[in-house]
C-alpha cells in the first residue's frame, strides 16, 4: 500500500532540496522546544545546535536512500529523535547524577514508530561507516572509489588494475566488510532486503 | 548445494546472473536462512555506503545551510532575551528618568526636524552592520578570529584582505562572501560589492535577503534612490532587515 505523506512532509522534502526558506520555517517552529529541553539537561545551546543538525542529516540521507515518507506529523516525531540522541550521548558521557527533566509531549503510535525507523536506519548507517573505517588498508581505498563513482570500468582506470579485478576485489571486500558487520555486537539482523 | 561467492552476489544484485545459475542462486536464498542474511547485508551496506559517498557535497551543502540557521536563531534568542531585558528595566520610571527620557524626546524630535529638512535618507542612517560571529567553536585562535575583530573594530580594509583569502579558500562559506562585499561597500568599491551581493542574491543560502538589502544600501550609498527603492521594496516581511526596508522606503 502507498503511504500518504503528511503535510509535514514539506520538511523532509525542503532537507532533499536545501531549500533555506522551508528550513529557516522549521527551526523557527521546532528548535526552540529542543534547544529548551537540552539546557534543562545538563547541554547548551551548541549541543542543542549539533543535535538539531546531525538528526535533519539523518533525516536527508533517509530521504535520500531509503524514499522516506513521512505520515505523521513533524513536530514529535523530531522532538523524540531529538531526545533520544542527546539522552544517547550523555549516556556515552557519563554524566553523573543527571535528573531528566521530562516535558510531557504525547507521540503517537505511528509518531514512535517512525522515530524508531529513521533510529535503526540512522545505527546501521553508522555501523557500516564504522566498520569501514575498521577495515583500512587497500579494501578502503579501493570501496572509497567504488563508492564514489558508479562505473567500474572508471575506478579500474583510477586505480590502474583491469576491470575485472576491480570487480572481484570490490565484491571481496563488501563481503569481508559484511562479515565484520554481522560479527558486531551492535548489529541487529536486516529483515528485509 | 552450490556454494556462491561474493563475485556472484555482486552479480546477482546486478542483475547479472542468468539461467541455472539464477534459479540455483533463488533456490539458496528461499533455503538457507544465513545465506539470505548474507546476501540483505552485502546490498544494505553497498546501497548506504554509494549513497553517502556520493551525496557527500550535497551533505556538506546542507550542513552549511543549518549551520546558517543555527547562528540565526541563537542571533533571534539573544535579540529577543535581551529586548525582554530592556523591557523589563524600563518597567521603572522615577521622575528623573522622566526627565531625561523629556530631553531625549525633544532631542530626537529636533534631530528629526533636521533630517527632514535635509530631505533624502543617506547610507550611514542605515548602514549598522551586524557584528561578525564566525569563530567556530574552540576555533578561538584562528584566523576567523583575527577577520571578526578586524570586521567589529571598522578596519574593512584589513577585514577584505582577510577574508579575500578566506574566501578563496573556502567558497562554500556564503557567509563570509556577504562579509567581504560588505568591506568593500564601505570602502565604496561598489561594482565588485554588487557582484558578491547580486550572486548571493541569486543563490539558495539564507543569506538571499541581506544580500538585497546590501544592494538597497549600495544603491542608497551611491545616491541612486531609484534602484534603492526598488531592491528595498524586494524584502519579504519575515526577514530580519524588513522594518529597516520599511523605514529606508518610507524616507524615500
Amino acid at each position: 500500500m502507498e503511504k500518504k505523506p503528511h503535510e509535514d512532509h514539506k520538511y523532509i522534502i525542503a532537507l532533499v532540496n536545501n531549500d533555506n526558506r522551508v528550513l529557516g520555517e522549521l527551526y523557527q517552529k521546532y528548535s526552540g522546544k529542543i534547544i529548551g529541553y537540552i539546557t534543562k539537561n545538563s547541554g547548551n545551546y551548541d549541543d542543542a545546535q549539533d543535535i538539531i543538525q546531525e538528526t535533519l542529516i539523518t533525516i536527508f540521507h533517509q530521504a535520500k536512500e531509503k524514499n522516506f515518507i513521512l505520515t505523521c506529523p513533524f513536530d514529535a516525531y523530531f522532538y523524540l529523535l531529538c531526545k533520544r540522541k542527546w539522552l544517547n550521548k550523555i549516556n556515552k558521557k557519563e554524566i553523573k547524577g543527571v535528573t531528566i527533566i521530562e516535558e510531557i509531549t504525547s507521540i503517537s503510535d505511528e509518531q514512535q514508530r517512525i522515530a524508531n525507523e529513521t533510529e535503526m536506519f540512522e545505527n546501521r548507517s553508522s555501523l557500516f561507516e564504522e566498520k569501514l573505517i575498521a577495515l583500512g588498508g587497500k579494501c578502503k581505498e579501493l570501496l572509497d572509489v567504488a563508492f564514489k563513482i558508479k562505473s567500474m570500468e572508471k575506478v579500474a582506470e583510477i586505480l590502474g588494475v583491469t576491470y575485472g579485478y576491480a570487480r572481484k576485489k570490490k565484491s571481496e571486500c563488501i563481503g569481508k566488510l559484511t562479515k565484520m558487520v554481522r560479527n558486531s555486537s551492535r548489529y541487529q539482523p536486516l529483515t528485509t532486503l | 548445494m552450490k556454494t556462491f561467492d561474493y563475485l556472484d552476489i555482486e552479480k546477482y544484485l546486478q542483475g547479472e546472473l542468468q539461467g541455472q545459475d539464477l534459479e540455483l542462486f533463488n533456490q539458496k536464498l528461499n533455503n538457507d536462512a544465513d545465506f539470505a542474511e548474507e546476501v540483505s547485508v552485502y546490498k544494505a551496506i553497498n546501497n548506504t555506503l554509494s549513497s553517502r559517498a556520493q551525496l557527500h557535497k550535497e551533505e556538506n551543502e546542507l550542513r552549511n545551510t543549518l549551520e546558517d540557521l543555527g547562528k540565526i536563531s541563537l542571533k533571534r534568542t539573544n535579540n529577543s532575551q535581551s529586548f525582554t531585558d530592556k523591557k523589563k528595566k524600563t518597567k521603572v520610571f522615577t521622575l528623573s528618568n522622566v526627565s531625561k527620557f523629556l530631553v531625549a524626546a525633544s532631542l530626537v524630535m529636533f534631530t528629526s526636524l533636521l533630517f527632514i529638512q535635509k530631505g533624502k535618507p543617506t547610507y550611514n542612517d542605515f548602514a549598522t552592520h551586524q557584528s561578525m560571529d564566525l569563530v567556530v567553536r574552540g576555533d578561538s585562535v584562528s584566523v576567523f578570529s583575527e577577520v571578526q575583530k578586524a570586521f567589529n573594530s571598522k578596519d574593512y580594509v584589513l577585514a577584505e584582505n582577510k577574508l579575500q583569502k578566506l574566501t578563496v579558500a573556502d567558497k562554500t562559506k556564503v557567509e563570509l562572501q556577504l562579509y567581504l562585499g560588505i568591506c568593500m561597500l564601505e570602502q565604496d568599491k561598489f561594482e565588485l560589492a554588487e557582484k558578491i551581493f547580486t550572486k548571493i542574491k541569486n543563490g539558495k543560502s539564507v543569506y538571499v535577503n541581506k544580500a538585497i538589502w546590501y544592494l538597497a544600501l549600495s544603491k542608497l550609498k551611491q545616491e541612486d534612490y531609484e534602484n534603492s527603492t526598488s531592491f528595498a521594496k524586494l524584502i519579504p516581511k519575515d526577514a530580519d532587515d524588513y522594518d529597516k526596508a520599511q523605514q529606508l522606503l518610507k524616507k524615500l
